[in-house]
């Protein structure tokens, strides 16, 4: 199954290239320039791997970051941004970022993180599963 | 010749502003190089998938270059305006275009803008010839600038239009609540370029003096 991977820039021409370069190596790709949007496609629909900017008008990449750890902390989050902060990039980390790439970003190494990022979140949800079956098997005394 | 004056006008918050200024730029053309970047990426994949027998669309191809070209264009255009704001404090005080400078102004502060999603136009008008301390004026501009963007979202229209004293700048539209800026650094700026800075039937306007040429 290909890995679902959602792209928020607000840069839409960013996007439109990313995702077909994305597209062209086998990933399932939605692109978003609205972080309202974005932020509520995360929370509902299908998603391995977010690739999140962190300068968006209308919603910081950290607050995106925050809100969307809180509600799916499964969720794998990679940012790439031209802001080169390193205090943002230390909060983006702390924050549950598995990555923070700058912009030009080295498209092999994107990819190679994506693919982390994706065997992360299986990690994550197996670990999940098996402590609900062990909850389970505590409860009813099995 | 460059004097410390205005630096010293400016104190600790001329730092932070030309670091600003300099941060947003260094934005802009990551992002133009990230364009670039991707496009350029883009067509070598197109060129490895044509050498694995899959036809080349040529319009695939110009689209990418024609990307390529808008951002190397818009990098430049972004270095020009760097480089410009560089240079205001080679001669501190001299003759300029008030209308230049303004336009310099929204130049630099277009990606602040847009994060804070309030829409820079400049207004048709004519040239207004101002002798003043270019860097203070910069300055002056960034701090009107900010207390519009801090206020919310919106469009704002700025007008150049020459005075009685010399010109003046006119922020309309955009959040109702932009309030002038205030504070004794405010002041001293304001001060040192015989400026002031009120609001005016919900515009913030900008009143400029010509200064003497020699201090």
């Amino acid at each position: 199954m290909s890995k679902k991977v959602l792209l928020v820039d607000d840069e839409k021409d960013f996007l439109d290239v990313l995702s077909e370069r994305m597209k062209g190596r086998g990933l399932d790709v939605t692109a978003s320039s609205d972080p309202g949007q974005a932020l509520e496609m995360a929370r509902t629909a299908p998603v391995d791997v977010i690739v999140l900017d962190l300068k968006m008008p209308g919603m910081d990449g950290i607050e995106f970051l925050r809100t969307i750890k809180q509600a799916r902390p499964e969720l794998q989050v990679i940012l790439l941004t031209g802001h080169a902060s390193v205090d943002k990039g230390i909060q983006a980390v702390r924050l549950g970022a598995l990555d923070v790439l700058e912009k030009p970003a080295n498209f092999g190494t994107l990819m190679e993180r994506i693919e982390r990022a994706s065997a992360k979140k299986l990690v994550l949800l197996e670990k999940h599963d098996q402590e609900k079956i062990q909850e389970i098997i505590t409860q009813r005394g099995w | 010749m460059t004097t410390d004056l205005d630096w010293r006008t400016l104190g600790p918050a001329g730092l932070e502003y030309f670091g600003r200024m300099c941060a947003g730029v260094s934005h802009e053309l990551k992002n133009s190089l990230a364009m670039i970047n991707e496009n350029a990426g883009l067509m070598q994949d197109l060129a490895a998938l044509a050498q694995r027998g899959q036809p080349l669309e040529p319009q695939r191809l110009a689209q990418g270059m024609e990307r390529i070209a808008r951002h190397v264009e818009r990098a430049n255009a972004v270095l020009g305006s760097l480089n410009r704001f560089a240079h205001l404090p080679d001669v501190p005080r001299r003759p300029v275009e008030l209308r230049e400078e303004v336009a310099l102004a929204l130049a630099l502060h277009r990606r602040q803008a847009a994060q804070a999603q309030v829409e820079l136009t400049l207004a048709p008008g004519g040239d207004v010839s101002l002798s003043t301390r270019p860097f203070l004026l910069a300055a002056a501009l960034d701090l009107c600038l900010g207390a519009l963007l801090a206020a919310g979202p919106g469009a704002v229209a700025v007008a150049v239009a020459p005075s009685a004293a010399g010109g003046e700048v006119v922020f309309a539209g955009g959040a109702p609540q932009a309030a002038p800026p205030r504070g004794p650094e405010a002041d001293a700026l304001l001060a040192a370029l015989g400026a002031q800075c009120v609001q005016d039937g919900g515009a913030l306007r900008l009143a400029l003096a010509h200064l003497p040429a020699t201090y």
